[in-house]
Order: structure tokens, then C-alpha cells, then sequence
């Protein structure tokens, strides 16, 4: 076995120790699948400032499984050899967090392309400040940091959402995707997020 | 060339000090650490490894401290649970182990091989660890620590959920590692088991540490009347207070 043929490099083997060979190919297909059969689908949900129920994009909760796979894929480690390691796994972390954006993004641009719909660009953003709140939050809260994501929603929906018109400006999703304040936010939270990211890859759980 | 902890303080979040102001020397050979269920056993190895970092004191080897790139080499930790990563086989995981503390994916890959087989698990290289039962697991995460070469082990409960046959495996393995001039800390709940062949014995209570000395020395604490064979747990015993 010693004269064995190398299998993989280190980075193929922190890539399969975070699984991403399963996972990544599955989150693109299940995203360009919901965004392209849901791109129009809208579901009837209470809010408040409408008095009533408001027609919300079923698109708007795409990126809650995105984020949950992402963190899942970084809890996918070994902690005290990360933590203890002479070569950091932050930077690889980070640049899984990013990749796992760009290609929410990615299938969002082309999914509006090919069915026309505009909240579909969207989504790409959506996904990138939820991820930027969750890892925020992921270093004192741990996996329960993932709740992050639906319970912002939530908050956009029940508190967020007028009847008419677009919902104000802290709600960050449920904007255009060009809305310029909106976007400003997110690249800030998502920026955070991935310092805080590239910071707790090196302590142990 | 030595494992210093000084005045190190460390708490788990919002829960009060498991060691406070603890200093501590890691002598030659094989010592093994003893004490009840929540003394510090396992905060004193983590805090020895660099996996968690003390909020007061240092930690060094050779005078490095414990987050320089030379310390990280020259230590090595089994924590008490080894994780069995899905995606990786035995070898993967030991290899990625290695990777991490600095070694080419060549020199990874092949003392992984040879890790694996100084533990007895040759024939599981290519086992998926979440396949591996509870004692081949420890004995890959024995394996994991040993394949970088380190200077100082770190074991956390390496025995626990190991059959007879493979504790004298890993008994022959200890001596071997320590022949070597490699400094091991091995902490234990089988009191019996290991102390009559360390060099040393550390025994903690409640973060405090109640003895460090030699193995003679420990046994001089058991009652003079004791069976040969209940030596060390009898000192033990009298030691961390388990004795009425």
C-alpha cells in the first residue's frame, strides 16, 4: 500500500471531508429546478402592514436550503485538526461560501433568461445576504445559526410586505435585484460574513 | 525540549473555570492523566494541542508559543471523539490529517498507509470511517496523531472501546512511540490499565492539579495493606478524593 498511487490532494480531500462532490452538483440542479417550475408561483401569507394576506413569491424562500447545505458543508469537518492544523482551511472555506453564491446567481440570470421572470435575477443577492447573516451568526450560535435565513424571511413577510408597492428598504430581499441599497447591504453582510468565516475556520467547535 | 503550560486560565462560555492559574511541565516518556469526570482532563489536552486557546497564560514547546507554525508540528491530539467523516476512508482521513498539519499530499498519503498499519487497521485503509466501529475509529484517530511525526501525543481516552487484544496492540505501540523520544500524555479512566507502565502520573481534581511525579511516587500514596494488583487505584482513589 505505501508505493500506493496518490489518491486526491489535500484540497480534493478537504473538498470530499465537506462533501462537496454530492452536494454542490445537487444544490445547482435543485435551484435551477425550483426557480424555473416556481419562477411565477406565488403563495398567499399574512402581513401585517397589508392588514391581510399578501401574494409572496415562492422564489423569495429559494435560498433557505442553499444556505443550509453551504453550512452544512463547512460543519463537515474535522474540528480539532482544523483548529490545531499548520495549513488554514479558511481560505478554501471561503471560497466555498462564495462559489456556493456565485452559482445561486448564476442559475438565478439564467433561469430569468429563459422564463422572463425578473425576481428570478434576484435570487443570487437574496442568497448571498442570507449566507452573510448566517455565518455572521454561526460562531456563537452555532448550526442553530442556519434558523437565521427563514426567520428573516419570516420577519419580511409577517412585518415587511405592504399590499401595495415595494416593502421598505431593511427587508433587503423582495427588492429588484438593481435596487441599489438593497445590494449595497448585501455585499456588506456577505463581506462580514466571509471575514467571520475565514476567522472561525481556524477555531474548533 | 518541553510542553509548558503557565498560569493558564480557561472557561467554557458563561460556565465557570475548569482550570484556573494552571501551570504544568510535560516530563519524558509516557504520562499517563488521571481524575473524576469533569477535572480538566480534556481542557488541559485541547488547551496543550492549540485546538482552544486560554483566556489567561501561555502555552509553548521549546519556548514556541502554542499558535506558531513549529508548535502546531511538534503536537498532536486524539481528542476524546473522533469524528468519522462521511465523504473520507480511513486512509483519506488520516492522510487529510497529516495534510493539515503541513505535510505534502505525498508524504501525507503514504505515512498514512504506515499510521494505519502501526494501529493494526491496514486492511480498513480503504473503509469508510462512518463504516468503522466505535474501537477501529479510535484506533484511526490514534492513527491520525501519530502520522505527522509529532513530537509530543496528545491522547484523549485512546483505550476506551478497545477490545483486550488491541489495547496490547496499542500498549506495544506506546512503547514503541515513546522508545522514540516521543513525550505522550495519554489521559484515561482505567486506572489499572496504564499507570504501572508510565514513567509518570498526573492526577487532576476540580482544574487543580493533586499530584505529578513519578509512577513510584503515585503508588507510594496507596495504603500500605493494598493487593499488589489495586496498587493504582488505590492511590487514585486516595489522590482525586474517591476513596469514602
Amino acid at each position: 500500500m505505501r508505493s500506493g498511487t496518490v489518491r486526491g490532494t489535500g484540497i480534493i480531500w478537504w473538498g470530499k471531508a465537506r462533501r462537496l462532490w454530492a452536494l454542490v452538483p445537487a444544490l445547482a440542479a435543485f435551484t435551477a429546478l425550483v426557480t424555473l417550475s416556481h419562477a411565477g408561483t406565488s403563495v398567499p401569507l399574512l402581513s401585517f402592514p397589508a392588514a391581510g394576506t399578501v401574494p409572496v413569491p415562492l422564489l423569495l424562500f429559494t435560498p433557505v436550503p442553499v444556505v443550509a447545505t453551504l453550512v452544512w458543508c463547512l460543519d463537515n469537518r474535522l474540528p480539532e485538526a482544523e483548529a490545531s492544523a499548520v495549513r488554514s482551511t479558511a481560505v478554501a472555506d471561503t471560497a466555498l461560501a462564495v462559489a456556493v453564491c456565485a452559482v445561486a446567481s448564476g442559475v438565478g440570470a439564467a433561469v430569468a433568461l429563459l422564463s422572463g421572470s425578473t425576481a428570478a435575477v434576484a435570487t443570487g443577492r437574496d442568497t448571498a445576504f442570507l449566507a452573510g447573516i448566517v455565518l455572521c451568526l454561526r460562531p456563537p450560535a452555532g448550526q442553530a445559526a442556519v434558523l437565521a435565513a427563514p426567520a428573516w424571511l419570516f420577519v419580511v413577510v409577517f412585518f415587511g410586505l405592504p399590499s401595495a408597492g415595494p416593502p421598505p428598504v431593511w427587508t433587503v430581499v423582495g427588492h429588484s435585484a438593481a435596487a441599489p441599497i438593497p445590494l449595497t447591504a448585501t455585499l456588506l453582510a456577505f463581506v462580514a460574513g466571509l471575514s467571520v468565516l475565514a476567522r472561525s475556520s481556524r477555531t474548533s467547535v | 525540549m518541553t510542553l509548558e503550560l503557565s498560569a493558564c486560565t480557561f472557561a467554557y462560555r458563561r460556565q465557570p473555570p475548569v482550570l484556573r492559574d494552571f501551570s504544568y511541565q510535560l516530563p519524558n516518556g509516557l504520562t499517563v492523566l488521571l481524575g473524576p469526570n469533569g477535572a480538566g482532563k480534556s481542557t488541559l489536552l485541547r488547551l496543550a494541542a492549540s485546538v482552544t486557546r486560554p483566556r489567561s497564560g501561555t502555552v509553548t514547546y521549546d519556548g514556541t508559543p502554542a499558535a506558531s507554525q513549529a508548535f502546531r508540528r511538534a503536537v498532536a491530539l486524539m481528542p476524546q471523539t473522533v469524528t468519522a467523516m462521511r465523504g473520507l476512508t480511513a486512509r483519506e482521513q488520516v492522510a487529510y490529517s497529516g495534510w493539515l498539519k503541513g505535510m505534502s499530499r505525498r508524504d501525507a498519503w503514504e505515512q498514512a498507509a504506515e499510521a494505519l498499519d502501526r494501529v493494526g487497521l491496514t486492511e480498513h485503509a480503504g473503509t469508510r470511517t462512518t463504516k468503522l466501529s466505535g474501537g477501529q475509529l479510535r484506533r484511526a484517530g490514534v492513527a491520525a496523531a501519530l502520522v505527522h511525526r509529532a513530537e509530543v501525543l496528545l491522547l484523549d481516552e485512546p483505550t476506551a472501546g478497545m477490545d483486550p487484544h488491541q489495547r496490547r496492540v496499542f500498549r506495544d505501540l506506546l512503547q514503541q512511540v515513546t522508545e522514540a523520544g516521543v513525550r505522550v500524555l495519554l489521559s484515561t479512566h482505567d486506572v489499572s490499565d496504564l499507570a504501572e507502565e508510565a514513567d509518570h502520573v498526573t492526577v487532576l481534581r476540580r482544574g487543580s492539579l493533586v499530584y505529578t511525579g513519578t509512577t513510584g511516587g503515585f503508588f507510594a500514596h496507596a495504603p500500605e495493606d493494598t493487593a499488589p494488583g489495586r496498587r493504582a487505584e488505590a492511590a487514585y482513589s486516595r489522590l482525586a478524593g474517591e476513596d469514602g
